[in-house]
């Protein structure tokens, strides 16, 4: 304690008096000050210090005396996000910007398309828009859903490093099915990327990151710290999880001590996805070395041309005074016109256009879209079976069999479209279609012969092509009957 | 045996793929992405097969299977502007999407050697 300026201010009857409301306002920034002083003017000492904006670092009692170690409280630094920010659409809502926590929800899409990379027409189910609604209501600065492990991440390290007062990013939602999204950026955060832009350890498939460079990728890893709330769906913990970020002093959430320490201390990065690479998902890994080389030359990538677009680098510091607690009444209202926009650019609902001299009832509508549906199957089924006729198939066990099953579900169907309300004419073309099929199948072989795996032909494992083909028609689930 | 299990598959994906073009899925963005799949992974095989060890003779037949199957891969028909057709709210068949799910159904099956 030697080295630290002391006061000793024992029998004095006032603190102001005694000089150490005055030491107390002059004192700079990371200054430690030690007074000494009667254990009856304590009280006054510590009413003092938050009226200073000065804190309290240790207190030690001796004899009829307390000694205080104290110093100014250091200016939480809070910066303006770059120029643009967020500079990537999304699904996402924007808050607080000086808030110090980002949240990404994990979005389970009806099916993943290989070339959707972002969600703009998927409908996101409402429990995942309640949980982005809530993180920004509570204080995020943004929120939004992540699906893709690709292109999903690197436009959540876009947004986030233009802006340097996020420091943590809330991970939550149930893991993406196919794309491990949770799983790569849990990996990215921890391991980083490869020189083949591969997120290092992630069981996620295609997780390149082609499109964003790599000091944004560095410095997303550097900025933020994950709280890892993968599979948690319930808002109250994602809530509490977004309230810790914000606090002063440090709290604890789950096993993380969390508090605001400021921005990260470097300008924020603006950059926007190059889109060298469009279709990550259709890489493969043996490409990668080729697809890493280009994107370094700025050549070009499976004929899409390269669209560098030039990272901008902003500075402009300002200083925050008001706690970002204070302001979730405004984030509310915020939120509210955001989720309004989002409900306005919803996709319009497409209908299937049908002939209009007939007004068809629903029941008609969908009995019809039930046929059409079924032969839109037997289409692939049949083109199938017409490349495994000469094949070895053509002569073994299972494309009879299935050959066989095909023409008696076809035969079920057109009992079935005999007894279907739609109308005549309709039911006339698609008897005929059914015809056309039975037709087919009269060309195929219907007599079983040796299985071809038995007699040794075979040699592609336990599978078979022709049961393959069948199944086929099981990927038909809609509509019900 | 590899090669020939692999072109065996591919001769029965692109036919499928080809009857599927002929559907909504001409215009449909998982045709284009299975037609990509299949040509990217015939392109693959050729490289394998230049790097293994079979006898020149093999290898040249193989290669014009594989030539082959590339053309017919590149002639099915999508359009240029491609669209996922679940979306578009012309494709109603439920969740799977034939022209991937049925074509990587097919190739599944083989698993050896």
């Amino acid at each position: 304690m030697s080295d630290v300026e002391a006061m000793d201010v024992r029998g004095a009857c006032c603190l102001s008096t005694a000089g150490v409301s005055d030491r107390l306002e002059s004192l700079s920034e990371g200054e430690i000050l030690e007074v000494v002083l009667d254990e009856t003017m304590y009280d006054a000492l510590t009413e003092l210090v938050r009226e200073k904006n000065c804190e309290i670092l240790e207190t030690k009692k001796e004899d009829n005396a307390v000694r205080v170690r104290l110093q100014k409280k250091k200016r939480m630094l809070k910066v303006k996000p770059s120029a643009g920010y967020p500079t990537e659409e999304g699904s996402y809502l924007r808050g607080n910007d000086f808030s110090p926590v980002a949240v990404a929800v994990l979005l389970n899409a009806p099916r993943p398309l290989p070339n959707q990379p972002d969600t703009k027409d998927i409908k996101i189910p409402p429990e995942i828009e309640n949980l982005v609604r809530v993180a920004v209501e509570t204080g995020a600065a943004l929120a939004g859903t992540l699906q893709t492990e690709n292109i999903g991440i690197e436009k959540l390290i876009s947004n986030v490093v233009g802006n340097p007062n996020i420091r943590y990013l809330v991970l939550c939602g149930a893991e993406v099915e196919g794309h491990k999204t949770g799983d790569a950026l849990k990996a990215l955060l921890k391991n980083g990327i490869n020189d083949r832009r591969t997120i290092i350890g992630t069981k996620a498939p295609t997780a390149y990151l082609f499109n964003i460079p790599l000091e944004a990728i560095e410095r997303f890893r550097e900025q933020v710290t994950l709280i890892d709330l993968l599979g948690e769906t319930n808002p109250e913990v994602i809530s509490k999880a977004v309230w810790s970020c914000y606090q002063e002093k440090p709290v604890q959430f789950k096993d993380y001590t969390l508090f605001d320490p400021g921005a990260y201390p470097k300008p924020a990065i603006s950059c926007r996805l190059s889109l060298m690479v469009e279709h990550p998902e259709e890489i493969e890994e043996w490409e990668l070395d080729e697809v890493v080389k280009k994107i370094q030359g700025g050549g070009i990538v499976g004929e899409k041309k390269v669209v560098e677009k030039a990272m901008i680098m902003d500075e402009k510091f300002v200083e925050i005074g008001k706690r970002l607690a204070k302001i979730s009444e405004e984030l509310s209202y915020m939120a509210k016109i955001f989720m309004g926009e989002e409900a306005a650019v919803e996709a319009p609902r497409v209908e299937v256009t049908l002939p209009k001299e007939e007004a068809l009832s629903k029941v008609e509508e969908m009995e019809i879209l039930y046929f059409e549906n079924q032969l839109r199957g037997y289409n692939a089924v049949f083109a199938t079976f017409n490349a495994l006729k000469s094949d070895m198939c053509g002569g073994g066990l299972n494309l009879p069999l299935a050959v066989n099953k095909a023409i008696k579900r076809l035969e079920n169907l057109r009992q079935e479209l005999g007894k279907s309300p739609m109308p005549a004419k309709k039911k006339g073309e698609i008897d005929s279609r059914i015809n056309n099929f039975l037709k087919q199948a009269e060309e195929l072989p219907t007599e079983p012969g040796p299985c071809q795996k038995t007699a040794g032909n075979c040699k592609i494992g336990p599978g078979c092509f022709a049961n393959g083909a069948l199944d086929i028609l099981k990927l038909i689930t809609e509509p019900k009957r | 045996m590899y090669f020939k299990n692999q072109l065996r598959g591919y001769r029965v994906v692109i036919p499928t793929l080809q009857a599927l073009s002929r559907d909504i899925c001409r215009k449909c963005i998982g045709l284009e992405g299975a037609k990509t799949k299949v040509i990217k992974g015939l392109k693959k095989l050729r490289i394998d097969l230049e790097n293994s060890s079979l006898p020149q003779g093999e290898k040249e037949e193989v290669t014009t299977m594989i030539n082959r199957l590339l053309e017919m891969a590149e002639g099915i028909d999508v359009t240029a502007e491609t669209t996922c057709q679940k979306t578009a709210g012309n494709c109603k068949i439920g969740q799977a999407c034939l022209a991937l799910d049925a074509a990587w159904g097919l190739m599944k099956q083989i698993t050896e050697p």
